[in-house]
């Protein structure tokens, strides 16, 4: 045993159960990234049988969440783990170990479990992306027997955004024992410094002024793109509950811990003790917990949100009895069209498109995106179908070479009336010049223009939906005849907002995916710091408390940390549900995923007490541990 | 054994520790002044034992003189070196080649063994192990055959005396030593004392321990007593039982 990096293999081998958990951790977190980098990468290749676009937006989506969430988990588990080894560091520089070399003791260590954990998940990571095929084929993403582009590039990219964030963990945790001097630093690793560093304090307060900023953005930034950004507020707002954790654990639990213990019993008043004590572990088994919950809930209840108000505007721009879907081909149109009966009948048609978003010289599939051209006649009255135009006129779509954009595209893209749009039709650019501007885009479409336009573009519609006023019941049964859906204008938005289910399913599965990760973390941070307070509750042991009451005080302790963590998490999700749902649906009641809230809530605290306990319970078990002479 | 005759030469040249007005405040709820204004030169080559009751600041003169610790105010010099304008690295710098320290618990790294417990400062220092030189450290501290153990299989004196081998290991010019031979019998802590003079003498070693007991006091040529932070009493070639009196007069 020479040298720093025999001192590093020492202090892993010393350390492998705590070190395995991380391991765990970083191998988990290596599968989410990677299998997030296939269905990229597949996406921005768009080989034949993929549509690049669809999968490139899917998967960027997703990735922005599971990487937040990613990081963060990652980042909480090396801390934690390395908060064990406080007094190991400590006792190092007083030994005469400058404040360099444990920095690099900590790094070696680190890269020597991540280094090899993450590349090795990367591979079932890959795997798990090959399981979502079937998945993806439902969801019209690829093509019955397409293929997911396989590359070492996914793995690589997992080792290249791992590794610098569990270092970066691994420092932040050596700057706690690093910033005193070295028998302050042993003496501090016995116990926990109440309060919070002035950067923390002031970061904690950013996160929270960012977070709540965010949260209300849909007053600004209108539609999806203000509900995305309201999203973001919860993992902005756990974030500060984290860094003002020790205060907060103060403030929840110091005025308990003091209270007069008449009638509580020696374990909850221990347990009440140890929470405020150690409100520093304390907050950093409660991130993963929290996550869990915020993450779940925004997904769906935006998710909800989207459709919800997709329905609202679906139901309030159609003023047509009927409409019929199912005309697959202009024959079919128009023999629909020529059914008695009928008094008045304007078709819809969409056609496939693309529109380019971003001016950069970029992949394909990240500039050009997947959307599609809906052409109406010019004339359409307001009563069959009102878009909810807010600037110019539909009546303009007369001209030739012009569109109407809904006010979240215009956003999006920055556009005006006046302003020409990229597009792209079976391959071929055109610019199409905006004419009007209207509000009602989730439930409409992005791009409405003109039939004749369409038709000089050369595109090929897709499907036609036809708006029917019937003034005889019998055409009803007429059409149905044809074999055509006939729906009310209610019930064909109800059947539009859950017509994605295949993509609903395929997205529910990545959230699971994530979900289990984050519940991996969790469970991992409270095995491992349960299982790092063996020497404390061996101690306890010896002066005099049973095993049953040892328990009982890590049950009280798991109960309230659950508490704290769902507290937290859901404190953290109820400015974003309130900016998701005012953005998309206005200000009223705003919607939430409940049985989703309700199961989260449910884990969150199942899990704070099944590993806390197990881990507590095998702790008082074993044969009181050799305690290091010291 | 008749301690208190093998005095040293006492050098009247630079000492190897200087702290001048010394002052360590800790900071906290209710602010602990552990020294309160402590001027002491450790001569080179001389062996000093420092006194005083429990929670004197013993401990803390030690944590201070060897650089562990900041002075709260007043100035700290080892060798010719002064400690107040050093970058944290430097000083663990200063403190790896000159000083060696035994601590009042120990302080070894759990899940090293014996042999790397007492190589560390040198692995740290990036030096080689003089094999010879260990050799005798484990044999004359009596840790022959426990070398490949870990410290939590070791008696609490077989503990501090891997501790002592440690802190001997660098041949460093000063050695701090806070009780180290509280966990020892007496006749095992006066061979441990024994061997501490011994490589004084042989390295010009600068000495300064911490000690409860009298008879090892006596061995040193010096004895400093603290009381409240403040040195109250010098005792130049003490016998067993002048210290036994100052001691007891500290109690009064
Ligand atoms: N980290 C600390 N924070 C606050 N007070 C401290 C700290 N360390 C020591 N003290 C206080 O400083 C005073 C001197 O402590 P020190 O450890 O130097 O005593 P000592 O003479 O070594 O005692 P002992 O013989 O018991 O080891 C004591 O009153 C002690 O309570
Ligand atoms: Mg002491």
């Amino acid at each position: 045993m020479t040298g720093p990096w025999g001192l590093a293999l020492s202090g892993a081998r010393a350390h492998r159960a705590g070190l395995s958990g991380t391991a765990l951790v970083l191998a988990a977190a290596g599968a989410v990234v990677s299998m997030v980098g296939v269905l990229l990468e597949s996406g921005l290749r768009a080989a034949p049988g993929v549509d690049g676009g669809l999968l490139t937006a899917l998967a960027s989506s997703y990735a922005g969440t599971a990487l937040v969430v990613v990081l963060l988990v990652t980042a909480t588990t090396v801390t934690l783990a390395l908060r064990g080894r406080r007094r190991e560091l400590a006792l190092l520089r007083t030994v005469g170990a400058t404040r360099g070399q444990v920095r690099q003791q900590v790094s070696r260590e680190v890269l020597l479990v991540a280094g090899v954990a993450v590349p090795l998940g990367a591979l079932p990571g890959v795997l798990l992306a090959r399981r979502l095929v079937p998945l993806l084929v439902d969801a019209g993403v690829l093509a019955p027997g397409g293929e997911l582009a396989i590359s070492p590039l996914p793995a690589l990219g997992a080792v290249a955004l791992l590794l610098p964030t569990a270092l970066l963990a691994g420092r932040l945790a050596a700057r706690e024992t690093l910033r005193s001097s070295p028998t302050e630093a042993v003496r501090d690793s016995a116990h926990e410094a109440p309060g919070i560093g002035g950067v923390r304090r002031w970061l904690a307060v950013a996160g929270a002024v960012a977070g709540l900023a965010a949260a209300f953005s849909p007053l600004v930034v209108p539609g999806t793109i203000g509900a995305a950004s309201a999203a973001t507020s919860a993992f902005l707002l756990v974030a500060a509950a984290c860094l003002a954790g020790p205060l907060l654990v103060a403030a929840t639990f110091g005025r308990a811990s003091r209270l007069p213990g008449a009638r509580t019993g020696a374990p909850t008043r221990l347990a009440l003790h140890n929470l405020r004590g150690y409100s520093r572990r304390l907050t950093t088994v409660v991130v993963p917990l929290a996550l869990a919950l915020a993450t779940g809930t925004i997904q769906t209840s935006v998710d909800r949100s989207v459709a919800e108000a997709a329905g609202q505007q679906l139901t309030a721009a159609l003023g047509a009895d009927l409409v019929v879907t199912g005309a697959t081909t202009p024959d079919r149109v128009r023999e629909a069209t020529a059914l008695p009966g009928l008094a008045r009948v304007v078709p819809l048609t969409d056609t496939p498109a693309e529109v380019r978003t971003d001016s950069d010289d970029l992949p394909d599939g990240l500039v050009w995106e997947r959307t599609s051209l809906r052409a109406v006649p010019a004339d359409v009255p307001r009563d069959v179908l009102d878009p909810g135009v807010t600037e110019g006129s539909l009546a303009a779509l007369a001209e030739p070479g012009t569109v109407a954009v809904s006010s979240d595209a215009a956003f999006e893209l920055g556009l005006d009336l006046g302003d020409a749009v990229p597009v792209r039709v079976e391959g071929a650019e055109h610019r199409l010049d905006v004419v009007a501007v209207y509000d009602r885009g989730l439930g409409l479409g992005d791009y409405l223009t003109d039939t004749s336009t369409v038709a000089a573009l050369g595109g090929a519609p897709a499907a036609t939906t036809l708006l029917v006023d019937a003034d005889d019941p019998a055409a009803t049964g007429a059409l149905r005849g044809l074999e055509l859906g006939v729906a009310t204008a209610e019930g064909y938005a109800a059947s539009v907002v859950s017509a994605d289910a295949a993509l609903q399913r395929l997205s529910t599965v990545l959230l699971l995916a994530l979900l289990v990760f984050v519940g991996l973390g969790a469970a991992t941070a409270l095995v491992l710091s349960t299982a790092g307070r063996r020497a404390e509750l061996a101690l306890l042991h010896r002066t005099g408390a049973t095993r049953r009451q040892l328990v009982r005080m890590t049950l009280v302790e798991s109960v309230l940390t659950g508490l704290l963590a769902w507290v937290i998490g859901t404190a953290a999700v109820v400015p974003a549900v309130v900016g998701v749902s005012a953005g998309l649906l206005g200000w009223h009641l705003p919607v939430v995923d409940l049985p989703t809230y309700a199961l989260l809530s449910g884990a969150v605290l199942v899990t704070s007490v099944a590993a806390t306990v197990g881990a507590a319970t095998w702790a008082v078990r074993l044969p009181r541990g050799r305690t290091a002479a010291a | 054994m008749d301690i208190h005759t093998t005095t040293l030469p006492r050098t009247t040249t630079q000492p190897a520790v200087r702290l001048v007005d010394v002052h360590k405040t800790y900071a906290g709820a209710t602010p602990v002044a552990a020294l309160r204004g402590v001027t002491l030169d450790l001569g080179r080559g001389t062996v000093t034992a420092i006194m005083g009751q429990s929670g004197s600041g013993k401990s803390t003169l030690l944590n201070v003189a060897a650089g562990l610790d900041q002075p709260t105010r007043g100035r700290v010099v080892i060798g010719d070196q002064d400690t107040a304008g050093l970058s944290p690295d430097r000083l663990t710098r200063l403190r790896r080649e000159q000083v060696g320290f035994v601590f009042q618990s120990y302080n070894l790294i759990g899940h090293l063994d014996v042999r790397a417990n007492i190589e560390l400062p040198l692995v740290l220092g990036g030096r080689s192990t003089d094999e010879a030189w260990l050799a005798e450290l484990v044999g004359s501290l009596g840790l022959t055959g426990l070398t490949g153990r870990l410290p939590g299989e070791l008696s609490g004196g077989q503990a501090q005396r891997v501790a002592i081998a440690r802190a001997l290991v660098t041949r460093p010019t000063v050695v701090f030593a806070d009780e180290p031979t509280g966990a020892l019998d007496s006749r095992t802590g006066a061979q441990v004392l024994e061997l501490l003079r011994d490589t004084a003498r042989r390295l010009d070693q600068t000495v300064v321990l911490v000690t409860h007991d009298s008879v090892v006091a006596a061995a040193a040529e010096r004895v400093v007593l603290l009381a409240d932070g403040l040195v109250v009493d010098e005792l130049l070639a003490p016998t067993v039982e002048q210290v036994t009196a100052r001691m007891l007069g500290l109690g009064r």
